[in-house]
């Protein structure tokens, strides 16, 4: 009987584990998904007397783990940087080109977050360190994020500033800001 | 203004100087086995102000930035050459390498690129033929003036492909073919364009390549091949009939048969680029 009562409490416990792997409820512990289908990654390009913007349609990454406090968890995301977008044309294809991306030399750029720590200042809520990987440059960047946490999904919004030429775009200097704000607004589910 | 004024001083006046400077030295030294080498010095410019206007760097990352570093190659190619034999064989090898290293292996161009380093190592080989052939047969500021227009030719097809770091680098490129053309207008009675014309035949030829390989841009094929086919017009002022034309006809004939593919190939290149013309 004794052995019965054992046999049962181990294959319940197997049992609840499946399960709770199977539907990938939260608190999993496996890692959020971040695709360009519910996210932004938006840019803002200046030069003396206008501007341009634009984005990445193709980007996929990733929260892990995506469950518990998000200080705890590490963001990366992979960009394909041909995937660059404009609001004109024929800029789309010079930002492409050698003079700025390089997209068929580096058809990819990457975030990866070291840290997230709890910063609040202004709207942001936390400050986001990591290694972004841009041109054939890796640097480490630092930007305030508003991040809102729920059970079901973690929210991120930031307005920051690079400087180009530290990624070494260079072209253009005095025509083109070195400046460039991007945008991100990412949404990630939390299984 | 700054800006543009750097991009006119160090972009063509300043490598328009020294290449002035380096063949008319040479003319004036009455050496004739100094020149050659004297035009290698001429191409300097082309990496050095390239990279100080960050055109390109001195340890290239990207296939187009060799561009600089071949053509002076070039040059010390037909200066170690002893005699025409030799500096043929050179020059078979030398483009076979130089379309290796201009023609960058993307995944884009994956499937195209056996074809494009075939085309590459012939286009190159058959400008360094001509250059070499015209710069020993014409003397005098016409062939210069000639491959000047060219040079700017494929400038403009670079800018119209939305390629401007290359566009200025021909630039530099055309600033060093004005400086030929002034030192050639002085010393007319000696060949000083054959010590640049190795240099110039690979520029040329790369930066056409450059514009074509390193953008998406629509512009088609054709205008780049009326652009190759600019300097090669060239040929034809060699023509029975032609050749024994007053020099300033055959002149005005010359520019006037580069003027034909080059404003064909540049208008075609022209009218995709301003179907787009808001940009930055």
């Amino acid at each position: 009987m004794r052995r019965f009562v054992g046999g049962l409490l181990i294959l319940g416990i197997v049992g609840i584990v499946s399960l709770s792997e199977a539907s990938g409820l939260p608190g999993d512990g496996g890692p959020g998904v971040i695709s360009a289908d519910s996210s932004k990654i938006e840019w803002v390009g200046t030069k003396p007397g206008g501007k341009h913007n634009g984005g990445f349609k193709t980007f996929t990454g990733k929260l892990e783990p995506a469950t518990g406090d998000v200080t705890a968890s590490k963001i990366t995301v992979d960009i394909q940087t041909g995937s660059i977008y404009s609001d004109v044309g024929k800029l789309t294809n010079h930002l492409k080109s050698p003079d700025f991306f390089s997209t068929d030399t580096y058809p990819k750029a990457s975030f990866v977050s070291s840290k997230i720590e709890k910063a609040a200042s202004g709207d942001s809520t936390h400050k986001i360190t990591g290694t972004l990987d841009l041109h054939g440059v890796k640097k480490e960047i630092s930007f305030p994020a508003k991040i809102v946490e729920t059970p079901e999904s973690v929210q991120l919004k930031s307005t920051f500033k690079i400087d180009r030429q530290d990624f070494d775009i260079k072209y253009g200097p005095g025509k083109v800001d070195n400046a460039v704000t991007i945008k991100l607004d990412v949404n990630i589910p939390r299984k | 203004v700054t800006e543009y004024l750097k991009d006119l001083g160090l972009g063509f006046l300043l490598p328009g100087l020294i290449c002035f400077d380096c063949l008319a030295g040479g003319a004036r030294s009455g050496r004739p086995r100094l020149l050659p080498f004297l035009g290698i010095l001429a191409m300097v410019p082309l990496a050095f102000f390239g990279a100080c206007l960050e055109l390109n760097t001195f340890a290239p990352t990207e296939s187009w930035q060799r561009l600089p570093w071949l053509a002076a190659a070039a040059c010390l190619l037909r200066a170690l050459s002893p005699n025409n034999t030799i500096n043929g064989i050179l020059n078979t090898l030398f483009a076979l390498g130089a379309a290796w290293l201009l023609v960058p292996d993307f995944q884009r161009l994956e499937a195209e690129r056996p074809y494009w380093l075939g085309a590459s190592a012939l286009l190159l080989l058959l400008m360094l033929w001509s250059a070499g052939s015209w710069s020993t047969k014409l003397r005098g500021p016409g062939l210069p003036l000639l491959l000047f227009l060219a040079t700017l030719a494929a400038s403009l097809l670079a800018f119209f492909v939305s390629f401007a770091k290359l566009a200025q680098l021909g630039g530099i490129a055309a600033g060093c073919m004005a400086g030929c053309w002034l030192a050639a207008f002085f010393y007319r009675d000696q060949p000083l364009t054959s010590a640049i014309a190795p240099g110039w035949a690979v520029f040329f030829t790369g930066v056409v390549l450059g514009a074509r390989l390193n953008t998406e841009s629509e512009v088609p094929l054709a205008s780049f091949a009326l652009v190759v086919a600019t300097p090669l017009t060239i040929w034809l002022t060699f023509l029975p009939g032609v050749r024994t034309m007053k020099p300033i006809w055959r002149l005005a004939l010359g520019i006037a048969l580069a003027a034909v593919p080059a404003a064909l190939g540049l208008f075609l290149a022209g009218q995709v680029a301003l179907a787009n013309m808001e940009e930055w």
